[in-house]
């Protein structure tokens, strides 16, 4: 077993490999860094069901320089997640843990103050609400109270069903996605080609958008934000379309629970 | 929208894909040879403007050449930025001779 895999992050670890490729096996797609096998952090052999994920996961291990940065490897990290579920979590907990971002889904929550940025979010976040409605055909109103918005049963039921379409791994890379934008709303945004990922983060973050253009941007840490989600985010949505069933090789479940 | 412009947008991002892996990739070999690149010059053949058809296969292309773009300029930004403005965390003993005050020599909270 290679070190790396039970190395803390804290402790830098120097790049020991000149060059990271792929390999097709059985169906799968395996990355070697020189003539090793990539291993998870558990010791599980590295595999994902994807061509053009595993090529892009090279790149990410090509693209380290002295040390291993291993918190800028999203695609690898998510790959991980799936391989080694250090939460044993079954499809049905992530699916619930989604659905649970839905009753504080950014763009269902509106203010009255200051009258300007309510006519912003409504100018902004109307029209992908107003999409979710039509596309899938359900009922969701916005709240301007402290509670958190109705939501139909219909509603939920719909989007369940399409969470529950999603393999284990596009299921992971949604979940990301919808974790980092605090959205369901932009996520399926995204994956659904309505929205770019720059589009879905700055209606994330339109409060501090906002907030900003009234008392100024501060780079270190407003830039350092919105890289820092759109990085995620983009790994979050190329792992949801490169692993969906028609994209991937093949959809053998990695989770074991029926749903 | 005119396939003129289609093409122009794909040609755009193109550029763009190559400027960025050649930023970030540290091979010996030339971006050209190596297989990621190898793998986005075939898609984008693949779905070339040829004709009125594969207007799907074109847009899904751009989309996801655009989402991998993102990826590869915001990690590059967002290090960039945390090089700029790197330091290291200053110390308690630092942090309180900023303000002229000393770190008493013995703490009295461990006093049991």
């Amino acid at each position: 077993m290679l070190i790396f895999e039970s190395t803390p992050s804290s402790i830098e670890l120097k790049k020991f490999y000149e060059n990271a490729t792929i390999v097709q096996n059985q169906g799968w797609f395996e990355v070697n860094l020189d003539q090793r096998k990539l291993r998870t952090p558990t010791g599980n052999l590295f595999q994902v069901p994807s061509e053009p994920l595993a090529l892009a996961i090279a790149t990410e291990w090509n693209s380290q320089k002295d040390t291993i940065k291993r918190q800028a490897m999203h695609l690898s990290t998510l790959s991980n997640t799936v391989l080694d579920n250090p939460m044993q979590r079954s499809r049905k907990d992530i699916i619930k843990g989604i659905l649970h971002f839905l009753e504080t889904d950014t763009i269902l929550y509106r203010t009255t103050e200051p009258p300007e940025f309510a006519d912003l979010q409504k100018r902004e976040w109307e029209p992908v609400l107003e999409w979710l409605r039509s596309s899938y055909q359900v009922e969701l109103e916005s709240t301007t109270s402290l509670m958190p918005p109705e939501i139909p049963a219909n509603t939920t039921h719909v989007i369940s069903r399409k969470l529950t379409s999603l393999n284990d791994w596009a299921l992971v890379g949604f979940q990301y996605g919808v974790e980092n934008l605090k959205s369901i709303i932009l996520m399926l945004g995204i994956t659904d080609k309505l929205l770019t990922v720059e589009k879905a983060v700055q209606l994330s973050r339109l409060e501090t958008v906002f907030q900003t253009k009234t008392w100024g941007n501060v780079d270190w840490h407003h830039d350092a934000d919105i890289y820092q989600l759109q990085s995620r985010v983009a790994a979050a949505a190329l792992f949801v379309h490169w692993c969906s069933n028609d994209m991937a090789t093949t959809h053998k479940t990695t989770y074991s629970d029926q749903t | 929208m005119a396939s003129q412009q289609k093409l122009n947008l794909g040609r755009l991002l193109f550029k763009r894909l190559h400027r960025e892996m050649q930023t970030t990739i540290n091979s010996k070999e030339k971006l050209v040879d190596t297989p990621a690149f190898r793998y986005i010059v075939s898609q984008f053949k693949e779905h070339q403007v040829t004709s009125q058809k594969l207007c799907k296969g074109q847009n899904e292309v751009i989309m996801v050449g655009q989402t991998y773009l993102c990826m590869l300029e915001s990690l590059r930004k967002a290090e960039e930025l945390a090089q700029r403005y790197k330091t290291t965390e200053r110390t308690v003993q630092e942090s309180a001779n900023l303000v002229g005050l000393q770190v008493p020599s013995s703490s009295s909270v461990d006093n049991k």
